[in-house]
C-alpha cells in the first residue's frame, strides 16, 4: 500500500481525542448504530410469540423517544458548531436520527435540513465541490426534505384511512385525497430531480453508488405509496361536488407515466404487499 | 502491505500529533452511515386489490369481465362492513392476487412479505465511489489501531516504543487483518467484511496491548504473534456473513466477537508468550493450535452462546487453549504444515476449534440441574485443564484428545450428580461451593493422570470415587474441614482407590462394600462433630487433626478392606475414645498426640475390632514410643 505523505497527517487525526467535534459526530454515529440494531431486535421479538404487540408497541415507542433525543443533541451540536463542513455533518446525523424517530419528531427534519443546506450554501460559495470536498452529503439534505415530507403525508393517509372503517369519507374529502396522492408524486419529482442536480449538490461521479441504489428505492416507496393514496379515492362518496372518476384518472395517467420512468430505473420493480 | 510500514505510520502519527485534527473529523465524516428508508403505506386487503387493479390492466379486466368476479367487485365506494359474505371472501381470495404478482414480478423466489428488515429498512452509504475517495480500508484499519494505541500509550508509554512489544502486535494484526482483507481497488466488493476487519483490529490491538501492559515480564515474538492471528483472524473476518438478508446475522456475529474475542485473544497471547518451546519443534505449531482454538471459540459462542455463558465459555477456552499450545500435533493433525490463513483450510480449522466445545456440550447435555448449565461448564474448564497438565499420560494419541476430556468430564459430572442432587435435580448440600467441586475434579484428575489406567475401558473408577468423595464432603454440615483439607482427602482417595481397585469404592454402590470408604469417613466426622458439641473451642478432633484420621483411616482400610468392613463401627469408637480420654487433658495433650495415638491404635483395631481402654497410663506408653515412630503426616 502506498500512502500518499497527506495520509500521515490523517492517521495522526486519531491520536486527537481533544477534537471535541470529532468524537461527538463518532459518538453520534455510533448510538445511532446501537438503536438501529435494538430496533431491528425489536421487530424480530414483535414477530415471536409469546412477545406481545403492546410491548412491541411500547418498545418502539422507547426507541423512538431515543432516536429523537439523539438528533436533538445532534441539532444542537449542528447549531454551536463554528466550521460549517462540522454544522453540515451534524446536521446529518441529525437527520437521520429524526427520520428514524418517527412521529416522535420527524417534523424537525426540515429545520435540520435547513441548517445543512445552508452549510453547503456556504461551502459551495467558497467553491469546494459538495461538502468539504464530500460528494454526498449536500444532496442528503435535499433527500431528506422529500423524505420527511413523505412520512407526514404517509401519516396524513392513515388517518383518513381510519376514518373509512365507519364508512365512505364524504365527497367534500375527495380534493384532499387527490391533494394527498399528487403530493406523494411530488416527492417522487423532487427525489428525480436530484439525479440531474449539478455536482454541488451532488456530485455523481464521486459519490458511493449506495447512495444512487438509495434514492432509487425512495422513488419506489414514493411511487407505491402515491399508488396506495390514489386507491383512498375509491373510498370517497359519490357526489356533484367533486368527480371521483375524473380525479382517478387524471391520477392514474400521471402515475403511468412516473411507472414508466421507474421501470427505466429499475426494471421489474414491485409494490410490496404487507406480510 | 509490509507490516513495517505500517508500524512506521503509526509511530510518525504520534510524532505528527497536533496537524490533525481536520483529518480525524473527515474520518467521522467519510464513515460509511445508515440512511433510513421513506415510510412505506402498509395497506390493507382492499387497498391491495386497488392498487393491484389500479398497476396491471390484466387484472383489472378480469375483475370487470369475470362474470364471477363482476358480481363481487365494486371498485367505487365499496365499503367492507356493508359487505356480504361473499363478497368478503371474494376480497380475501382477490388481495392474494397481489401478492402472487407481486412475487411473480419480483422473480419467483423473491419474499413478498415486508420483512422486518425492510421496516427498518436502508441502506448503508458511505461518501466516495469506488478508488474516488482520498483514504482506503487498510488506512481506516490503521486508524483504528492508532486510535487504540493511545489509550496505552499514556499508561505505558513503552509499549509502543521502538523495538518495543505493542510495534510487533501492530505488525502482526496488519498483517493478519489484510491476509484477508487485500487493500486492493475493488474493495467495494468486499462488503461489509472490510468494515468488519476495521472494528477486528481495534478489538485484537487493544485485547493484546492489555496483556503487555498486565504482563510486562512476558516476550512476545512478532513473527509468532503473527501466526496466532493469521490463524484466526482471516477465518473469524470470512465467517461474517453477507448477502441479502444477512444483517441480523452479521449484527449477532458482531456481537460474538466483540464479546469473546478480545479476551480469547489476550489469553491466547499470554498462553503463546510463555510456552517454554515456543522457539523450538516444528514451526509456529503451538501458535496456529491456539489460533484454531480462538476461531473455535468464536464459532462455539455463536452457536452455543445460549448454552455457555461468555465467562463458562472463555474459562473452557483458556483450559484449551493451554493443551493446544502444549500438544500441537495432537490438536492440529495433518494441518500442523499448512498455512493456516489460507481460506480452504477454514472449514477443518471451525470444525478443529469448534469440537472441544461441543465435546463439552455433549456431556453437558446429558447432565441434569447445575450439572447442565454454568457449573458444569466450571467443571469441564477445570478437567480440560487437568488433562493439560497430564498431557500425553492419559491423551490417546489415536484419537482426538477431547474424547479424553469427555470421557472424564462424563465420569466426573456423573458422579457429582448421583451424589449431590435430590429429587427436584437441585443440589442437596448447601456446603458445596462452584471452588470446592471445581477443585475435586481437579484433583481427580491429577490422579488420574498417575494412573490412567483408570480410564480404560468402561472402568468407571472415576465416577464412583468422585461420587463418595462428593457424598462425604456433603456430609461434613458442620464445615469441620477447610477446602484445603477435602482437597488432600480427595488425592488420597483417589491414589488408594487407583491402587486398590474396586476396593474403597465398590462395584455396586448399594453394597456395603461400595460405600466403605463414605462409612468411614461419616463416622469420623460423627465422632468431631460430637467431640466438638461437647468441647465446644478445646476440641482436639478438628481441621489438621480430623483431616489426618481420615486419611489414615482410608490408607488403613485400602490395605485390609475385609477387617475394616467387619470393624468399621470400631473406628469411630476409638476417635470417640481419643476424644474423651484427653478430654480433660488440653494443658498436656493437643493435636500432635491426638493424631500419634490414633495411627498406633487403628492398625489393631482394623485387625480384632478392639478398642482398648484409654487410660491415663495406657496412653501415657503409647506416647512414649512416639520417637520410635514419628506421628505421620
Amino acid at each position: 500500500m502506498n500512502l500518499p505523505r497527506s495520509s500521515y497527517v490523517w492517521i495522526a487525526g486519531a491520536f486527537l481525542l481533544s477534537a471535541c467535534a470529532s468524537s461527538n459526530l463518532i459518538d453520534l454515529n455510533n448510538r445511532y448504530a446501537d438503536l438501529i440494531h435494538q430496533k431491528i431486535e425489536m421487530e424480530d421479538l414483535a414477530n415471536k410469540q409469546p412477545f406481545s404487540k403492546a410491548d412491541a408497541a411500547a418498545t418502539q415507542e422507547g426507541i423512538q423517544i431515543q432516536f429523537a433525543d439523539l438528533g436533538d443533541l445532534a441539532l444542537k451540536a449542528a447549531e454551536d458548531a463554528e466550521r460549517q463542513d462540522d454544522k453540515a455533518s451534524f446536521a446529518y446525523a441529525a437527520i437521520r436520527s429524526y427520520i428514524s424517530s418517527g412521529p416522535v419528531k420527524d417534523f424537525a427534519i426540515t429545520e435540520a435540513s435547513g441548517i445543512g443546506l445552508a452549510a453547503c450554501g456556504q461551502l459551495n460559495g467558497e467553491g469546494t465541490a459538495g461538502l468539504a470536498r464530500l460528494p454526498t452529503t449536500c444532496g442528503y439534505f435535499r433527500i431528506a426534505e422529500q423524505v420527511g415530507i413523505n412520512n407526514e403525508l404517509v401519516r396524513s393517509r392513515k388517518s383518513l384511512k381510519a376514518r373509512t372503517l365507519d364508512g365512505p369519507l364524504p365527497n367534500a374529502d375527495g380534493p384532499t385525497v387527490e391533494m394527498l396522492a399528487n403530493s406523494f408524486m411530488g416527492v417522487f419529482e423532487g427525489l428525480t430531480a436530484l439525479e440531474d442536480a449539478g455536482p454541488d449538490i451532488i456530485d455523481w461521479q464521486n459519490a458511493d453508488q449506495g447512495l444512487k441504489a438509495y434514492l432509487i428505492d425512495q422513488l419506489e416507496i414514493a411511487f407505491c405509496n402515491a399508488q396506495f393514496a390514489r386507491a383512498l379515492v375509491s373510498d370517497v362518496s359519490a357526489g356533484s361536488g367533486w368527480d371521483g372518476n375524473d380525479a382517478d384518472g387524471k391520477l392514474g395517467a400521471k402515475l403511468l407515466v412516473q411507472k414508466g420512468e421507474l421501470d427505466k430505473k429499475r426494471p421489474g420493480f414491485v409494490c410490496k404487499a404487507e406480510g | 502491505m509490509n507490516p513495517a510500514f505500517v508500524i512506521m505510520a503509526v509511530r510518525a502519527a504520534i510524532r505528527i500529533g497536533k496537524t490533525a485534527e481536520d483529518a480525524y473529523r473527515q474520518y467521522a465524516q467519510e464513515r460509511p452511515v445508515f440512511l433510513p428508508d421513506a415510510d412505506r403505506i402498509k395497506g390493507d386487503k382492499l387497498d391491495n386489490i386497488r392498487v393491484t387493479e389500479n398497476m396491471y390492466p390484466e387484472f383489472a379486466r378480469m375483475l370487470k369481465e369475470d362474470p364471477e368476479l363482476s358480481k363481487h367487485w365494486k371498485s367505487k365506494n365499496f365499503h367492507p362492513a356493508d359487505a356480504d359474505e361473499a363478497t368478503k371472501t371474494f376480497v380475501a381470495s382477490a388481495a392474494a392476487v397481489f401478492v402472487d404478482v407481486v412475487k411473480q414480478k419480483s422473480g419467483g423466489d423473491a419474499v413478498s412479505a415486508i420483512t422486518s428488515e425492510e421496516i427498518v429498512g436502508g441502506a448503508m452509504v458511505g461518501q466516495w465511489a469506488t478508488g474516488k475517495g482520498p483514504v482506503s480500508p487498510m488506512s481506516r484499519m490503521i486508524v483504528a489501531m492508532a486510535d487504540v494505541g493511545l489509550e496505552y500509550i499514556a499508561a505505558q508509554p513503552n509499549v509502543l516504543g521502538i523495538g518495543g512489544d505493542g510495534e510487533k502486535l501492530i505488525g502482526a494484526v496488519a498483517g493478519a487483518v489484510s491476509a484477508a482483507i487485500p487493500d486492493a481497488a475493488d474493495r467495494t466488493a468486499l462488503g461489509p467484511k472490510d468494515r468488519f476487519a476495521e472494528r477486528l483490529a481495534g478489538v485484537v490491538l487493544r485485547a493484546g496491548l492489555k496483556t503487555m501492559v498486565d504482563k510486562p515480564d512476558l516476550l512476545f515474538g512478532e513473527a509468532h504473534l503473527q501466526e496466532l492471528l493469521k490463524s484466526s483472524l482471516p477465518h473469524v473476518i470470512e465467517a461474517l456473513p453477507t448477502g441479502p438478508g444477512s444483517l441480523q446475522k452479521q449484527i449477532a456475529w458482531r456481537d460474538v466477537t466483540d464479546a469473546v474475542l478480545g479476551p480469547a485473544i489476550g489469553s491466547a497471547m499470554e498462553v503463546v508468550a510463555s510456552q517454554p518451546n515456543a522457539f523450538l519443534g516444528r514451526k509456529f505449531a503451538a501458535e496456529k493450535a491456539a489460533g484454531v482454538m480462538i476461531a473455535g471459540v468464536l464459532t462455539a459462542s455463536a452457536q452455543h452462546g445460549e448454552r455457555f455463558s461468555k465467562e463458562g465459555l472463555l474459562a473452557v477456552f483458556r483450559a484449551a487453549v493451554h493443551v493446544a499450545a502444549e500438544n500441537p500435533a495432537l490438536v492440529l493433525g495433518d494441518l500442523i504444515d499448512k498455512d493456516l490463513s489460507e481460506p480452504d483450510s477454514r472449514s477443518a480449522i471451525e470444525a478443529l476449534g469448534v469440537s472441544v466445545f461441543d465435546s463439552v456440550l455433549e456431556v453437558l447435555d446429558t447432565k441434569e440441574g447445575p450439572f447442565r448449565g454454568d457449573l458444569g461448564v466450571a467443571i469441564a474448564a477445570a478437567v480440560i485443564a487437568g488433562v493439560r497438565k497430564a498431557g500425553p499420560a492419559i491423551i490417546d494419541k489415536n484419537a482426538p484428545w477431547e474424547i479424553t476430556t469427555q470421557q472424564l468430564l462424563d465420569q466426573i459430572l456423573g458422579g457429582m450428580s448421583e451424589a449431590l442432587l435430590d429429587d427436584n435435580k437441585s443440589l442437596k448440600s448447601t456446603v458445596f461451593t462452584e471452588a470446592t467441586l471445581v477443585e475435586l475434579a481437579r484433583v481427580v484428575v491429577d490422579q488420574v493422570a498417575k494412573t490412567p489406567h483408570m480410564l480404560v475401558g468402561n472402568n468407571e473408577d472415576v465416577r464412583r470415587i468422585v461420587a463418595s468423595m462428593a457424598r462425604a464432603i456433603a456430609a461434613d454440615e458442620k464445615l469441620l474441614l477447610t477446602e484445603g483439607d477435602w482437597k488432600q482427602i480427595a488425592a488420597v482417595a483417589a491414589q488408594e482407590a487407583a491402587l486398590n481397585p474396586a476396593r474403597l469404592f465398590g462395584l455396586n454402590e448399594k453394597s456395603l462394600n461400595g460405600m466403605l470408604a463414605d462409612d468411614v469417613i461419616r463416622r469420623l466426622l460423627n465422632a468431631a462433630s460430637e467431640d466438638v458439641r461437647k468441647q465446644g473451642g478445646n476440641s482436639l478432633m478438628v481441621g489438621e487433626t480430623l483431616r489426618f484420621a481420615v486419611i489414615t483411616t482410608l490408607r488403613g482400610i485400602a490395605g485390609n478392606v475385609d477387617k475394616a468392613l467387619s470393624n468399621r463401627v470400631q473406628i469411630e469408637t476409638l476417635a470417640n475414645k481419643l476424644n474423651a480420654a484427653l478430654a480433660d487433658k488440653t494443658y498436656e495433650f493437643g493435636g500432635k498426640e491426638w493424631q500419634h495415638l490414633f495411627k498406633m491404635l487403628l492398625p489393631s483395631v482394623l485387625k480384632n475390632g478392639t478398642v482398648p481402654e484409654l487410660t491415663d497410663a495406657k496412653i501415657a506408653e503409647l506416647l512414649s514410643k512416639r520417637n520410635q515412630g514419628g506421628s505421620g503426616s
